[in-house]
């Protein structure tokens, strides 16, 4: 288990030095950040699989199977668990630092306090936070990216739902519902 | 290792069916993310007890023998396998905290949501912030930093406390690290 939790915390982390290497070296703009995230996430993959056939087991084992006591159909069992425990940990912590990312990037909240600490006296009355902060450019940028995620079409300034956004619309529904918290945003 | 990840997958299971619960049963309740905290406490504590309880022999797959492993690497198994349970636990919990949030205010949702809900199933822009106020969710989000402290409210002015202050300062560090618009 020690093996598949090393490799999976070692994959991990080299997916975020390669990603910041990336967005921070980049020349040029990144316009689909998201995707390019996604891609270094599912390249590393195959290494994760590679380091753990290539890593020896006897490496890493804290209780050693006794075969005359442990069935080889068990053994194969453990092995897979192990793996499987491994490869889980690396993408539970990619999907952690995935909505880590989209706090960072759309959170309002955090923009606001952002534009706080730049302003005179970290302070602004909110007229004068929208001056550098617009309510209505966050409407314009949620539009655009419900447009560019094929969610929503736009035509003659009418915006209408795709079935993926009907989709998303009818779980936000639900999910609101039963989490009474109607009607959210 | 078994044992723990049952164990660790049970408590998140009874984590949500509890506060799902209570959120239906008591719908006025306001601080939410609290009753998620006491929720995610209480079953850190059924975690421990189960394990305690539940005898390690039950479910594993290769038991040690004490002359071949010295009962320090047993130990050592043990801590681990708890720790493994529990982190899966406080995973799937932090994982579900993000899907919370994201649902509960998710600003693209609501949109979709009220688009759906439009005469026709289509809205304008202007229809749409007429129905669902992009003043309102600042003046929302506002008084949420109020409420967890981030921010302080004066004769209509509005300053970050040291608490925001250190907030927007690693972000604004992290966006422009990573070269990341704005955003917001």
């Amino acid at each position: 288990m020690l093996k598949g939790l090393f490799i999976g915390l070692f994959c991990f982390l080299l997916f975020l030095a390669i990603h910041f290497l990336v967005f921070h070296f980049s020349r040029n703009e990144i316009k689909k950040r998201f995707r390019v995230i996604r891609n270094i996430f599912f390249a590393i993959m195959p290494l994760y699989v590679l380091l753990y056939l290539v890593i020896p087991r006897e490496i890493l084992v804290l209780i050693p199977a006794d075969p005359v006591k442990t069935s080889q159909f068990v053994i194969n069992l453990s092995k897979f668990l192990n793996f499987f425990t491994g490869f889980m940990f690396y993408m539970f912590l990619f999907m952690g630092y995935g909505m880590f990312y989209f706090i960072i990037d759309r959170s309002l909240s955090i923009r606001m306090m952002v534009e706080f600490s730049k302003a005179p006296g970290e302070r602004y009355t909110f007229d004068g936070l929208k001056q550098v902060y617009s309510p209505d450019a966050v409407y314009d940028r949620r539009f655009r990216h419900l447009v560019e995620s094929g969610c929503s079409v736009e035509s003659n300034g009418y915006y209408t739902n795709t079935p993926k956004g009907k989709i998303l619309s009818w779980i936000f529904t639900v999910s609101l519902k039963i989490l009474q918290a109607w009607p959210g945003g | 290792m078994i044992k723990a990840l049952i164990l660790g997958f049970l408590s998140f299971f009874l984590f949500l069916v509890g506060h799902i619960i209570v959120f239906n049963v008591k719908p006025a309740i306001e601080e939410r993310f609290v009753v998620i905290k006491n929720y995610f406490l209480i079953f850190t504590v059924f975690y421990v007890v189960m394990y305690l309880i539940v005898r390690e022999n039950i479910i594993v797959l290769i038991p040690a023998d004490p002359s071949v492993t010295s009962q320090a690497a047993i130990n050592i198994s043990r801590a681990i396998n708890f720790m493994t349970g529990y982190l899966l636990y406080v995973f799937l919990w932090m994982g579900y905290c993000q899907f919370y949030f994201f649902i509960v205010r998710t600003i693209s949702g609501r949109m979709l949501i009220e688009i759906d809900n439009g005469p026709g199933a289509r809205l304008t822009k202007d229809e749409l912030k007429a129905r669902y106020s992009p003043e309102e969710v600042f003046h929302k989000r506002l008084n949420h930093m109020l409420g967890s402290a981030c921010i302080i409210e004066k004769d209509g002015i509005y300053q970050n406390t040291r608490k925001g202050h250190y907030i927007g300062n690693i972000s604004r560090f992290i966006k422009e690290f990573l070269k990341l618009e704005p955003g917001g």
